[in-house]
C-alpha cells in the first residue's frame, strides 16, 4: 500500500467526527484545520502530546524514531498525530481537548519571501507574504514547508496578525540543522514561494486575564514572546498592565530583544527589559545579571510570580528549569504558566 | 514503630485487602485535592491524582509496574517518586506519605 493514492478519512471515535486527510499530510493537521480540536502542543515529533490510538486501519510514521513516542506507547499501538499518514481510512481513539474560540483555525496557504535582515549574529528574520491577512494570536508559530528537507518546520511568529499577509519569523542558526542550512544558505533567495500552514500553537496570549504579565525567553525563543509583548501593547485589554520581559542569553554577544521592546508604547514604565548572561566572556563587559534566566526571574519577581500569567519560549532546558522554580519554589498555578514544548 | 501523635494526622485510606497489586484507586477527602492510592508489588503509595498536565484524573487511566499513565496525553509519572516518566508531563506529582497499621492503610496529607 501507498500513502500517495489519494485522500484518506479519518474518524474520531469519540464524537464521530470524520475528516479527509490528503496525501503527504498527517492526521493532526488536516484534523486541526478541519476544525477538529486534537491535542498538540509542538507539531514536529518532540513532544509527544498528540499521541493516538489506531483502533481501525493503518497508518505510517514520518519519523518513526520521534522522541515524543516512547517504547511503551509503541507497545500500547500509540502513534503521533503530527507524524501519522493514514495509509487507508482509519478510526482513531483520542481525547478531543476543548477548542478555545478566540483560536484562528489553520491553513495551508503559498507564502513568498519578501525580505530578511540579521537580529544577532545568529538570529536571523525572515519576513514572509501571503496574499490572505495574517491571522494569529501573539505566542503562535506556522509550520514552514521548505525546499529540500524532508519534514517541516515549526517558527513562531514575532510580529502580530496583519491585513497585509505578514508572517514574521526569527530563525536561529543551528549548527547542522537541516531547516536552518536551508534558511540561511541562498537555497531560499526573496521571491521564493513556499507552503505556510498554521497559524498553531497553544502558548498565545491570554486576553481574559488581568494579571500582570511575565515572558521568559532565551535564544530564538525570543520571537513568541516578543510576538506576546506586542499583542500586549496594542490591545486596550491590557490598558496600563505590567509587562515584565527576561531574555536569557549564553554570552553578552548574544543578548537581543530591548530594541524591539524599546519602540512599544510604555517602555520602561509598563513594559521593562532584562538580560541574563549564563556564560560572560572576559573581553565584553557585562554589567548586567550573570547566571541562569530563572534565577533572574525569581530574584526581580519573587513572591508576585504566584499572581502571574507567565509565556516562556527557549531550550528545554530553560523551560524544564522554569517550569520547576515557579510551580514548586513560589506555588504558581501550572495553568497560569504557557509554553509549547518542542522537546 | 509508630507512636500515637504521628498516627492522629493520617487519614484511614482502606483495608490492604482491598486493593490487589497492580491496581490503583482514587480518593476523595473533604477539604483536600483528590488524591490515588497504588498497590505496586504489595507496597502502597499514594499521589495527587490530578495530572499535573491537563485538568485529568490519573486513576481514570493505567497503571503499568511503577508508572501510571494518563488517559488525557498518555505522559506518565512514576507512583514512588512522584516524577513525571514520560511526556508531556514534567512538573512532578505531590506524593503522600502512607503507612500500613493493623491491616488499614493510612495516608498523612499535609
Amino acid at each position: 500500500m501507498s500513502a500517495a493514492l489519494g485522500p484518506r478519512s479519518v474518524t474520531v471515535e469519540a464524537n464521530g467526527a470524520t475528516f479527509s486527510v490528503n496525501p503527504g499530510d498527517t492526521i493532526l493537521r488536516a484534523g486541526l484545520r478541519a476544525g477538529i480540536p486534537l491535542p498538540y502542543e509542538c507539531n514536529v515529533g518532540c513532544c509527544g502530546t498528540c499521541r493516538i490510538e489506531v483502533i481501525e486501519g493503518e497508518t505510517e510514521a514520518l519519523w518513526p524514531e520521534a522522541p515524543g513516542l516512547t517504547d511503551r506507547d509503541r507497545r500500547r499501538g500509540r502513534v503521533l498525530g503530527c507524524q501519522a499518514l493514514p495509509l487507508s481510512d482509519v478510526r482513531i481513539r483520542v481525547h478531543l481537548e476543548t477548542a478555545d474560540p478566540a483560536l484562528t483555525r489553520p491553513a495551508e496557504v503559498a507564502a513568498t519571501l519578501l525580505s530578511t535582515r540579521d537580529v544577532t549574529s545568529d538570529i536571523r528574520e525572515f519576513v514572509f507574504e501571503t496574499p490572505t491577512p495574517a491571522r494569529f494570536l501573539p505566542g503562535q508559530y506556522a509550520v514552514l514547508h521548505l525546499p529540500g528537507i524532508s519534514a517541516p518546520r515549526a517558527y513562531s511568529m514575532a510580529n502580530v496578525a496583519n491585513t497585509e499577509g505578514h508572517w514574521i519569523f526569527q530563525v536561529r542558526r543551528v549548527p547542522g540543522g537541516q531547516g536552518t542550512t536551508v534558511l540561511f544558505s541562498d537555497a531560499i533567495p526573496v521571491g521564493t514561494t513556499i507552503t505556510l500552514d498554521g497559524p498553531y500553537g497553544l502558548a498565545y496570549l491570554r486576553t481574559d486575564s488581568d494579571r500582570e504579565i511575565v515572558c521568559i525567553a532565551g535564544g530564538s525563543g525570543l520571537a513568541p514572546m516578543v510576538s506576546i509583548a506586542r499583542g500586549v501593547a496594542q490591545n486596550p485589554a491590557f490598558d496600563g498592565g505590567a509587562l515584565h520581559f527576561f531574555y536569557g542569553a549564553r554570552t553578552p554577544l548574544d543578548v537581543c530583544g530591548e530594541d524591539l521592546l524599546r519602540v512599544l508604547p510604555g517602555f520602561s514604565e509598563r513594559i521593562r527589559y532584562e538580560a541574563a548572561v549564563s556564560h560572560p566572556v572576559s573581553d565584553v563587559d557585562w554589567p548586567g545579571w550573570r547566571g541562569m534566566v530563572h534565577h533572574l526571574v525569581g530574584e526581580r519577581m519573587g513572591e508576585r510570580l504566584r499572581d502571574c500569567e507567565v509565556y516562556m519560549a527557549g531550550p528545554p532546558p530553560m523551560i524544564v528549569a522554569a517550569l520547576e522554580m515557579l510551580t514548586a519554589d513560589y506555588g504558581v498555578d501550572p495553568v497560569r504558566v504557557h509554553f509549547d514544548r518542542f522537546f | 514503630m509508630f507512636d500515637s501523635l504521628q498516627l492522629e494526622s493520617m487519614i484511614e485510606l482502606c483495608d490492604v485487602n482491598d486493593l490487589e497489586v497492580g491496581e490503583m484507586r482514587g480518593f476523595v477527602l473533604p477539604n483536600y485535592p483528590p488524591i490515588a492510592l497504588y498497590n505496586v508489588e504489595g507496597e502502597f503509595y499514594c499521589t495527587d491524582d490530578t495530572c499535573t498536565h491537563g485538568a485529568a484524573l490519573l486513576t481514570d487511566g493505567e497503571l503499568d509496574g511503577q508508572d501510571v499513565i494518563c488517559p488525557f496525553h498518555d505522559g506518565s509519572f512514576n507512583v514512588c517518586s512522584g516524577k513525571a516518566s514520560s511526556s508531556p508531563c514534567i512538573i512532578p506529582l505531590k506524593t503522600h506519605r502512607i503507612e500500613v497499621v493493623g491491616g488499614k492503610v493510612m495516608v498523612e496529607l499535609k
